[in-house]
């Protein structure tokens, strides 16, 4: 009944109000489905221009407002029903009108904007030292980042025997990851063994001689007494020190097993069941990035210049008002211009308070 | 112009019957439902135009970074794209309750109405959980410039989109209760022009802000 009054006298339409035949639920439906349906396709395409290299680069920004735009159009049209009927001109110069004022407020402060940004003068020029410094991401506070990877290679060279501790995988400190079969080790300790043996054999028949010496009372008996108590005063030692060295080369097998040094998650392994290796090889055979450490450089307060790498520092972190975090400075670069040099400060990361991007602050050498 | 005489208009007091030149005024006043809705169109369009303020200011302060992390490193374009489903899906039902409505379907309108609900609540979760993961992470919105900017434009919009809702919840009460009374039908009207309003806002969002902030 509305419709046909409207239709017949061309009063004003509601914004937003129905337009199609009201009684009909499907046949409005499908003026809804349409507008779904392309809004639906329009956002699928902005989404898609996004991550590929479709489009020149610095064109996507335009192709998406276009996008944004016509969507806008959609919903418009197949949701509010707004339309360019005489019916429905009062509701069309109102959105005229808000978007005039849109295009003004968005357009004038890009514009007025862009324009002071170009006569600004750069702002190395106007900015004082200590500003200059910190533009340049070298202050007194820096952001704290995941701790850097540490290297670990294999002590001595031989074949990869075990290996464990796949890339990703999640590592404890002192976990195994690899073993490596060095001859050189195990001849060592083969060598150490017999070395022991024999001065220990040479110990008992000293021992033997000595206990038959004594039983004979004769004159010549007491002179080889003297001798054999020389040689035991001799060999006695050696056991000891066969012992001594048996046992290093035992400790040195040690060198063979490639551990863990942090806990922290697996970067990378260079090395694969089998493949023999040199000591020290380059590229190491893992790398381990810790998993409850974080990094931060930041420049050395003048009061503590002459701290330096080993050293550990009480520091702040801005997020974290109140607190304070020990941590170990792993290097300084030489000081710019009068301040402290640039330090690096690992520090452990408990709990995982600290987080990546937050600030930290150097503040006093630790106790 | 034989036809007008077949309805009756409400016509304004002294307007001589039979009057030339219907529409625009000239036909009688209009109907309270025009003029109700016209006023929340008005409405509307002001509450875009603050929001062009908060765009404005974004668009100015997307660089302004100050060294922390920027969009590429904070935006999930897939929980994006879940929200965008979730509030474009939920415009549609929220049309589906309006055809209910105009046919007083009390079953149908209820029913599309509450999905429009269920989906609004969907993306507000999800805007929910994006905000906490980056406050959590240290780029809250005192971070920068361009976080800023961001929370006060997105939170605006989530701020809108909570509004909303608690009027949904009024409105599926007042309609049960009252039925479809003209003024029930107008606020439904109404209601139907701000939801669809905010995911128009929503499509600018997700292409100038999420969009935009990733690709350039």
């Amino acid at each position: 009944m509305t419709a046909d009054r409207e239709k017949l006298v061309g009063l004003d339409t509601a914004p937003g109000a129905e337009a199609a035949q009201a009684d009909h639920l499907l046949s409005g439906a499908q003026g809804y489905l349409l507008g779904l349906v392309l809004s639906a396709l329009l956002t699928a395409l902005a989404f898609f221009f996004t991550g590929s290299d479709w489009l020149w680069g610095p064109s996507i920004p335009v192709a998406l407002s276009v996008l944004a735009v016509a969507q806008i159009g959609v919903h418009l049209a197949f949701f509010l029903h707004l339309t360019t009927a005489p019916d429905s001109v009062n509701n069309s110069l109102a959105l005229a009108f808000g978007t005039l004022i849109v295009a003004l407020v968005i357009g004038g402060t890009l514009w007025i904007m862009y324009h002071m940004n170009l006569n600004m003068p750069p702002m190395q020029e106007v900015a004082p030292p200590a500003v200059k410094a910190k533009a340049s991401g070298q202050g007194a506070t820096g952001v704290i980042e995941a701790a850097s990877p540490t290297p670990v290679a294999a002590k001595v060279g031989g074949v990869v025997r075990s290996l464990d501790c796949p890339v990703g995988a999640q590592v404890r400190q002192g976990q195994l990851c690899a073993t490596i079969d060095a001859p050189s080790l195990t001849q060592a300790v083969a060598q150490g063994e017999s070395a022991l043996r024999a001065a220990q054999a040479r110990v008992t028949q000293d021992q033997a001689a000595l206990t038959v010496a004594r039983a004979e009372r004769r004159p010549a008996a007491r002179r080889r007494i003297g001798a054999l108590q020389d040689a035991l005063g001799r060999d006695e030692p050696s056991v000891a020190a066969a012992q001594q060295e048996l046992d290093a080369a035992k400790a040195r097998l040690e060198d063979a097993k490639i551990l863990a040094p942090t806990d922290g998650v697996v970067l990378a392994r260079n090395i694969g069941p089998g493949q023999s290796v040199a000591a020290n090889a380059q590229p190491p055979a893992f790398l381990f990035a810790p998993g409850a450490a974080v990094e931060f450089k930041a420049s050395l307060p003048g009061s503590l210049a002459a701290l330096k790498a080993g050293d550990r520092v009480v520091f702040t972190v801005e997020a974290l008002r109140g607190e304070t975090f020990e941590g170990e400075i792993l290097s300084v670069s030489p000081a710019q211009g009068g301040e402290g040099g640039q330090a690096v400060v690992r520090a452990k990361n408990p709990g995982a308070m600290l987080k990546p991007g937050m600030k930290a602050k150097i503040r006093a050498p630790a106790e | 112009m034989t036809a007008t005489a077949t309805v009756t208009l409400p016509r304004a007091p002294g307007l001589q019957a039979g009057a030339e030149a219907p529409g625009h005024g000239e036909g009688g006043p209009a109907s309270t439902l025009v003029i109700v809705a016209y006023g929340f169109w008005i409405f509307l369009i002001s509450d875009i135009v603050m929001f062009s303020a908060f765009f404005a200011a974004h668009a100015v302060l997307q660089m302004a970074t100050d060294g922390g992390p920027g969009p590429r490193d904070l935006f999930d374009l897939r929980r994006v794209a879940i929200e965008t489903a979730c509030l474009l899906l939920s415009s549609f039902t929220c049309g589906l309750s309006a055809l209910g409505s105009e046919a007083r379907r009390m079953t149908w309108t209820q029913a599309a109405l509450l999905v429009t609900g269920l989906l609004g609540l969907a993306f507000l979760f999800l805007e929910m959980r994006e905000f906490a993961s980056m406050v959590a992470a240290g780029a809250g919105p005192q971070r920068s410039a361009f976080l800023s900017s961001f929370f006060a434009l997105v939170g605006c919009h989530g701020v809108h989109v909570s509004v909303g809702l608690l009027w949904l919840g009024t409105m599926m009460a007042q309609l049960f209760v009252k039925g479809f009374r003209a003024d029930i039908r107008r606020r439904l009207l109404c209601f139907n022009m701000f939801w669809h309003m905010l995911d128009i806002v929503w499509v600018a969002i997700f292409t100038l802000v999420y969009l935009v902030g990733v690709a350039r």
